[in-house]
């Protein structure tokens, strides 16, 4: 359980960042507009 | 008075001498509530790192993992952690981006309302002073524990400090002498956990015997000690508490507004992106490690009954005397650096979010004014969150946890909505904020009123966020987005010719790609110092 957790939380960790760094490249290469 | 007391008023004395320095160089409402807008990448992860840090970390949370509930302060802080990266990019670059002087100013000028800017400032004020209660009080406890100098007059030393710092430098100081005093409990900290560790036989051997011991076993366990520890009697309760909580911190580093607030500083939004790796993997270091030391002093003192005061025992038992100095100055540091921001914050939103849209003024006399009355509420709020620290309520970490609780039960929803959702209204934002601030609010004060424990599933915190949740959804169903809000919330995602540089906006991502390398490094630093020695001592069993 406890090595379980540990990848879990690295987990949680890493998706929560690439999903930062999919919505960042989509706004910063795209112009300006996001969202939109 | 003894060498620890000189050590501490003489670090006091440094950060009030380098706030009077920096206070020369105050000439505007933007230097004073904004640090002029120029903060590299460096000053906002230490201003986010030494705010987090407070004595609630090194009181508090040292506490919870010396009785035993380890694994459910590490489920908390790694979860929270992921609050710091998605925050910075879907809140922190648009708060920078608004130019506005406080978060609850974003509220308003993204919904254009009024009554929602003021709902947000008077859940800002009521979060800060609450949590600046339980910092005034744990230093003031740390000091007189360490000198058995008066409790009273120690907090008045302290409440002196951190408010002539703040008052005369404003956020500009507060920024500095954050980053500094950041440093300060990082070098402290580390150095100190070296040196117990190896005390104790060494960080692993230490580990392995522990965790053979069945006197302490369970304390590195997923479940924690259910026997002795300080929460559920059952494991499983133990971990959802944990996640429950991890959850409505992961909105505190998100939004609230002594972590959010330091974005307003940056000098542009690449270094909002830059600062999150650094703020999360900072973070989860010092906790990790004040975590897992308050656990190794089981192996030199089993039996504390203050458990609060563990590490304050250690830097007097276990460490030399010049580094146990170096470890209060940095626990000092810590509570300090809190108070300085959460002293800020009140004296800005008082000014900017209350009394000064009241007024109409010209922008000269408007700046003078602004800084006059924001320095004057700075005062006040010192004053009263001393009055009640002279009192010496107990129980600082729940305090803290109310505190925490309140900012991202009113604050979370709504400030996720403003930026992801074009539906949610005004009307929903101001019953979704004011809903979340009373369910917290009123279900934490009933448990402290009637000494009823809560069960593990109906955290405050969590039952704040549903309901702001709940009722911004319904709200803004049942009402209209008007078209000022519309062009507000259009207006919010045209990025600024500034921010488009191509070699920033190259080196930006280059940032935002290694923080997907933090989980992997979280989950190499958990399984690596705790895990396998955890494993090997329980199958030396």
């Amino acid at each position: 359980m406890e090595i379980v957790a540990s990848i879990l939380l690295g987990t949680v960790m890493s998706l929560a960042a690439v999903l930062a760094y999919i919505q960042l490249k989509k706004d910063l290469l795209d112009g300006g507009k996001s969202e939109e | 008075m003894n060498v620890y007391f000189i050590g501490m008023c003489v670090a006091m004395l440094a950060y009030v001498v380098i706030g009077l320095v920096i206070s020369r160089s105050i000439k505007s409402a933007n230097d004073f509530y904004v640090a002029g807008r120029k903060a590299p990448t460096f000053l906002i992860a230490g201003s986010i790192i030494a705010s987090y840090a407070s004595t609630g970390l090194f009181m508090g949370d040292a506490a919870q993992c010396y009785d035993g509930a380890f694994f459910t302060i590490i489920m908390t802080i790694g979860l929270q952690n992921v609050g710091y990266i998605i925050g910075a990019v879907f809140f922190g670059r648009y708060l920078r981006r608004s130019k506005v002087m406080t978060i609850p100013q974003f509220f308003g000028k993204r919904f254009c309302s009024r009554p929602v800017q003021l709902l947000a400032a008077i859940t800002a004020i009521v979060t800060m002073t609450v949590y600046l209660l339980s910092v005034l009080q744990g230093v003031g406890t740390l000091m007189h524990l360490v000198t058995s100098v008066d409790y009273n007059l120690c907090i008045i030393l302290v409440a002196i400090a951190f408010t002539v710092l703040t008052v005369t430098s404003g956020s500009r100081g507060v920024l500095i002498t954050d980053t500094l005093m950041a440093g300060v409990l990082t070098v402290a900290e580390l150095a100190a956990v070296m040196v117990i560790a190896r005390n104790a036989g060494g960080w692993f051997t230490s580990i392995r015997e522990l965790a053979a011991d069945p006197s302490t076993s369970a304390m590195l366990s997923w479940g924690g000690d259910v026997v002795n520890g300080p929460l559920y009697d059952e494991g499983w309760k133990n971990a959802i508490w944990g996640v429950n909580t991890g959850i409505v911190w992961m909105g505190v580093c998100m939004v609230g507004p002594w972590q959010s607030s330091r974005y307003l500083m940056a000098k542009d939004e690449h270094t909002i992106i830059r600062s999150a790796p650094i703020s999360a993997i900072g973070v989860f270091i010092i906790e990790f490690l004040i975590g897992m030391a308050a656990i190794i002093i089981h192996r030199f003192q089993p039996e504390l009954v203050a458990s609060s005061h563990v590490m304050i025992w250690a830097a007097m038992n276990v460490l030399p005397v010049a580094l146990g100095v170096v470890l209060l100055v940095g626990v000092l540091s810590a509570g300090i650096s809190s108070a300085t921001t959460f002293l800020s914050l009140i004296g800005s939103s008082v000014s900017n979010d209350i009394i000064m849209p009241r007024l109409n003024e010209s922008s000269g006399s408007s700046n003078r004014k602004s800084i006059l009355i924001g320095r004057i509420a700075m005062v006040a709020a010192s004053a009263i969150t001393l009055f009640f620290a002279l009192l010496n309520p107990p129980s600082i970490y729940w305090i803290m946890l109310l505190g925490g609780a309140i900012a991202a039960c009113s604050w979370m929803p709504v400030a996720i909505a403003s930026v992801l959702s074009k539906r949610v209204t005004k009307a929903g934002a101001f019953c979704g904020m004011l809903c979340g601030f009373l369910s917290c609010f009123v279900l934490k004060l009933y448990s402290s009123i009637t000494n009823v424990t809560l069960p593990f599933y109906l955290d405050p915190g969590m039952v704040g966020i549903i309901c702001n949740t709940l009722v911004l959804i319904i709200v803004s169903a049942l009402t209209q987005v008007t078209l000022e809000e519309k062009e507000a919330c259009a207006a919010m995602f045209v990025t600024p010719e500034e921010e488009k540089e191509t070699a920033e906006v190259k080196i930006t991502l280059r940032w935002s790609f290694a923080t997907i390398f933090v989980g992997v490094l979280v989950a190499a630093i958990l399984i690596i110092l705790w895990v396998v020695p955890y494993f090997q001592g329980l199958s030396t069993t």
